[in-house]
């Protein structure tokens, strides 16, 4: 067995014993290797990690459910498919998973139910051409940026903090903003829509908002 | 001028409601409620495969899905999720509103399997979800094509074609019912095996079946 196979191997039986810790609503961070509209995001955002989903469902041997599932915007649209799709090939992509602490079971469910209710949703590509403008230190570009993003669709990052912070209760959704400073000054509709417009994968992977269950990177 | 007035409020109220019915709906008139493996039956109205695949299997229906999540308002779910074997890409989930929004291409008829116990319902559903992302059985145009001309092909090729949609349905009740029930979640008519009976079976067969019952579009 060559080194790059033994490492693959070692790091398949690491997650391996992850893997029965994982919950519902735990985030998935992605790195991918070999995509080009990867590496831009992780250079843009300054992050190990360019890619987000959240766990949808985990195994139920009551009811002869053996899978992990996740939910993720990709360029399709939002999709639910085998978390096995990015275990299969280490060599692709390489996995870390945090989780938001102090969630009870009705909050994940309302995590779950917006995930649900956003099934078919578009991918917002031009959002990435956005992330590009307001990574130049410009005002006139940053403004110009609004104009790439479409408020009803999303990116992966964009649909998990709105899910995180559609399914928190009023006097707690200050725990789960992802990037950080938003609110400083004042919290205003404007810093809203910015939260959701410019949220990051690498914000989440940096947020102390969420803990690190496995794989930490920034 | 009261009854000028309520009739004003009625007619609003018509209209207020007649406005959240989806195009199909309207056409067709409002859905049920539905409840999980409900099954879904779809008439593309686009596209020769599926015009060739309805006359070999002499069914108006060319496809089918089952209900995975229905719509409930206590549980935040505001839309009717479906799980279906799609070409090319294999099981997906999707929400209803794909068919009902396009009257011009889809049209929908919708079954229910009566007397299924809650546990097997939950068995059925975790059986779709084990399934997300199985891929999908290519048809074959040439082969429908035959088919579809000769009366003597068309036998043959009924007894060995596979249908993705249709023996995922049919597979989720099978796997998902006790030993006892087994049968009666068998929806082809044949003198075959059940395991072969899974392979092969039709969106026709499910929809002629008598062990399902119309809520919905009877055709």
């Amino acid at each position: 067995m060559s080194w790059l196979e033994n490492r693959y191997k070692n790091k398949l039986e690491a997650w391996c014993k992850f893997e029965p810790k994982l919950q519902l609503a735990d985030i998935i961070l992605v790195h991918t290797k070999g995509s080009f509209i990867g590496w831009s995001i992780r250079k843009l955002t300054r992050s190990y990690w360019d890619h987000v989903a959240l766990v949808f469902a985990i195994p139920n041997p009551k009811l002869q459910f053996y899978n992990y599932l996740v939910i993720e915007a990709n360029r399709k649209g939002l999709e639910v498919h085998r978390i096995q799709e990015y275990l299969k090939n280490f060599r692709h992509y390489d996995i870390g998973v945090k989780r938001v602490p102090g969630m009870d079971l009705a909050t994940r469910e309302r995590v779950l139910a917006f995930m649900l209710n956003q099934v078919d949703q578009p991918y917002d590509l031009p959002r990435i051409l956005g992330f590009v403008l307001r990574s130049f230190d410009l005002d006139v570009l940053k403004n110009f940026s609004n104009l790439f993003v479409d408020k009803n669709d999303f990116i992966c990052s964009s649909f998990t903090q709105k899910a995180f912070y559609e399914a928190f209760p009023e006097n707690r959704k200050q725990d789960v903003v992802f990037r950080e400073g938003i609110f400083k000054r004042k919290k205003t509709k404007e810093a809203f829509v910015e939260l959701l417009n410019y949220v990051s994968p690498g914000d989440i992977g940096k947020s102390d908002k969420a803990k690190w269950l496995y794989n930490e990177r920034r | 001028m009261l009854r000028k007035k309520t009739k004003k409020q009625f007619s609003k109220t018509t209209l207020e409601s007649e406005s959240k019915l989806s195009p199909l709906e309207r056409i067709k008139g409002r859905l049920p409620d539905l409840m999980e493996a409900d099954l879904v039956f779809i008439h593309n109205k686009k596209g020769l495969l599926r015009r060739m695949l309805r006359r070999v299997t002499k069914s108006y229906w060319d496809h089918i899905a089952l209900v995975l999540f229905p719509k409930n308002k206590e549980k935040g779910y505001f839309y009717n999720l479906i799980i279906e074997a799609v070409d090319p890409s294999g099981i997906e989930i999707h929400k209803l509103n794909k068919y009902l929004n396009n009257p011009d291409k889809y049209e929908i008829g919708i079954k229910r399997v009566p007397n299924i116990s809650e546990q097997t319902r939950q068995r059925i559903l975790a059986y779709m979800l084990m399934n997300v992302d199985a891929p999908y059985y290519k048809l074959s145009f040439s082969k429908f094509l035959f088919a579809s001309l000769s009366k003597e092909y068309n036998e043959e090729f009924l007894g060995r074609q596979r249908y993705s949609c249709s023996g995922f349905v049919q597979k989720a009740f099978y796997e998902a019912a006790g030993w006892a029930e087994r049968e009666h979640f068998i929806f082809r008519e044949d003198f075959l095996s059940p395991m072969e009976l899974q392979e092969i079976t039709t969106p026709g067969d499910i929809a002629k079946s008598d062990k399902s019952e119309w809520i919905y579009n009877k055709h």
